[in-house]
């Protein structure tokens, strides 16, 4: 058994800014990328660029896809390890470069502008770096706590992000530059690694946290998700040194691991899911679980792409919108109330829980839209029907609005009820004094 | 659970009676998964009402009472007020919607609960399940745990004693 220190969990919240900011403009982007496939549907629907196809797939990426998980792994790692968060001026200045950065690399994919690329890409760079100085700190003062399944799957993320990192700088510089002797092989790794890596270590590692708190079930037994990070590990570092050197047989085997790894992960969640408290697992659940399908899908689309049977588009649509998109979306409507709620006990007079946030009609809207959106983009990509990705535009702006709604509902909700109860302290509540126990007679049995 | 949150015979009082909340908090979930009004001269469903009924009575509102009055303050003073705060306002929001289905469970015994009175207590239900039982989850991590840190084997065994004597 973990200790926990009772003491100090109002430490371990960010400024509630801080997160409403990243989730915030995670939500924006989430748009604003449905958007750009109804502005430019052919492009969309097209791999290469730069061009407005680029521009979707780093508003996803960079826009959605990171942002979410700066803010989340700021705000959910201190609160797991029990530390004292970042203070904000640094999440503030992560969130700037990072986004700032996103979005003129995104205006300079759109308008084939090549310093805007240079410039976005540096930017974010930067923020990363910074993001990853935060994240080493954190992890070096977690290494006493239990987590022994998260800890190892976050800094392999971390070591992933740094190569992503690099590869993304040379990327945005070889526009001008030539610096890279191949260009689309230096991409492709930058892809894998970005999603698979970054991301995916992120997703396993801290699934075995959010997975059994949002299902109500039983963690996952300390260490049972090991062979997963060995596996994924070793198939990621094969894949991704034969993607960037051209050696087919490392390729393909990384490839094999990263799908057995990736099997074993999701066997590992449905038997967590499956020791459940309760039997129905709500909206959240409909997206975690396409998401955990979508992930092997898109490791078999991935080697036929590699097989040259299919194009890459396919691909790209399983992996993004697919497997990252979809189960950020399942996590996050957990994830935002949930937060709001903690920070009503830190700040109001009187708490307000999870469940008094949610509004579920927008989210009911959204679980439509993103799987049509998702069909539709998959159909347009596969049939080369670019009015199909303007429907698919269409629909996923729906669910993006609709969660946005969501996201804004929840915050307003969390501010009313502050407003209404009042500020911490206010109150007319005070704690009672321990009801004292007997000093004598002590029960003389021992306890079990 | 008890083996990964931690052991304390108070803390095991405690998942016990968890444990038979969310019992019959599945069986009323399998009830207000119907739409329409439940066939109460069924054994089956009288069997479920009553379970409910009797849970909500016994492990949500004694339940709740022992915790308030004799581990929070404690766990308050050991300097954990952030779970204190949050899970006594759960328990305050619980609360009367456990008593609004506790009445429904015995309005639907009597056979005296009309079909639009059943569509307002599905919906109550339902929220007392969702929040019940992600309050017992957060009680089972945070709670359980800081019991086993903060009570030695002696105050343990009294307050097991106590938790014991109010069952009865």
């Amino acid at each position: 058994m973990s200790v926990v220190p009772l003491a100090g969990a109002e430490q371990r919240l960010l400024h509630p800014l801080v997160p409403v900011a990243f989730f915030g403009l995670a939500l924006v982007a989430h748009l604003a990328l449905w958007g750009i496939a109804v502005l430019f549907p052919a492009e969309v629907t097209a791999v290469g660029g730069p061009g407005p196809g680029l521009a979707a797939v780093h508003t996803l990426t960079l826009g959605v896809l990171v942002t979410t998980a700066l803010g989340a792994v700021l705000q959910i790692l201190p609160v797991t390890t029990q530390q004292t968060a970042p203070p904000p001026l640094l999440g503030w200045l992560v969130l700037a470069a990072v986004g700032g950065g996103g979005v003129l690399l995104v205006a300079g994919f759109l308008g084939f502008l090549v310093p805007l690329m240079v410039a976005g890409a540096g930017a974010a760079v930067v923020g990363l770096v910074l993001f990853a100085v935060l994240l080493a700190r954190l992890l070096l003062r977690a290494r006493a706590s239990a987590l022994a399944d998260t800890l190892p799957a976050v800094w392999l993320a971390l070591v992933c992000l740094l190569a992503v990192v690099v590869l993304g700088g040379l990327l945005a510089h070889d526009y001008r530059l030539s610096l890279l002797p191949d260009h689309a092989a230096a991409a492709a790794t930058h892809a894998v690694l970005a999603a698979y890596g970054f991301m995916g270590f992120l997703v396993v590692g801290f699934s075995h946290v959010l997975v059994p708190m949002l299902a109500v079930a039983e963690p996952p037994p300390p260490g049972s998700g090991r062979p997963v990070l060995a596996l994924a590990a070793l198939g990621l570092s094969l894949a991704a040194g034969g993607l960037l050197l051209a050696v087919p047989a490392a390729v393909w085997a990384g490839m094999v691991a990263g799908f057995v790894a990736a099997l074993l992960h999701v066997r590992l969640m449905l038997r967590t899911v499956a020791k459940r408290m309760r039997r129905k697992l709500g909206l959240s659940f409909v997206m975690i679980r396409a998401s955990w399908a979508l992930l092997p899908l898109s490791i078999v689309a991935g080697a036929l792409v590699y097989a040259g049977v299919l194009e890459p588009e396919p691909f790209g649509v399983l992996l993004l919108p697919g497997w990252l998109l979809t189960l950020l979306l399942g996590i996050l409507q957990r994830i935002l109330p949930f937060l709001a709620s903690m920070h009503t006990v830190r700040t109001c007079a009187r708490p307000m829980s999870a469940n008094a946030l949610v509004w579920d009609v927008p989210l009911r809207l959204s679980t439509v839209c993103h799987p049509l959106a998702l069909g539709l983009l998959l159909a347009a990509v596969v049939l080369a029907l670019p009015p199909l990705a303007v429907a698919a535009g269409v629909a996923g702006a729906a669910g993006a609005a609709s969660f946005l709604v969501y996201g804004i509902t929840v915050a307003r909700r969390a501010r009313r009820h502050r407003l209404t109860v009042g500020p911490k302290g206010s109150g007319p509540k005070a704690a009672p004094p321990p009801r004292p126990l007997p000093v004598m007679p002590r029960p003389s049995e021992s306890h079990s | 659970m008890n083996t990964f949150f931690g052991s304390t015979r108070t803390g095991e009082a405690l998942h016990g009676e968890h444990q038979s909340t969310l019992a019959a908090l599945d069986g009323l979930e399998r009830l207000t998964d119907r739409s329409g009004l439940p066939d109460v001269s069924d054994p089956a469903v009288q069997a479920a009402l009553e379970a409910v009924a009797t849970a909500l009575e016994d492990d949500v509102a004694r339940h709740f009472a022992f915790e308030e009055e004799n581990l929070f303050p404690l766990i308050a003073q050991a300097g954990a007020t952030f779970m204190v705060d949050m899970l006594s306002g759960e328990h305050d929001e619980i609360r009367p919607l456990a008593a609004e289905v506790r009445d429904g469970c015995r309005s639907l015994l009597a056979g005296t609960m009309t079909a639009a009175d059943w569509r307002l207590f599905r919906g109550t239900a339902q929220d007392l399940i969702e929040r019940e039982t992600f309050h017992i989850q957060k009680e089972e991590m945070g709670l359980l745990a800081a019991l086993a840190q903060i009570l030695d084997s002696d105050d343990d065994a009294i307050l097991a004693a106590r938790h014991a004597a109010l069952r009865g």
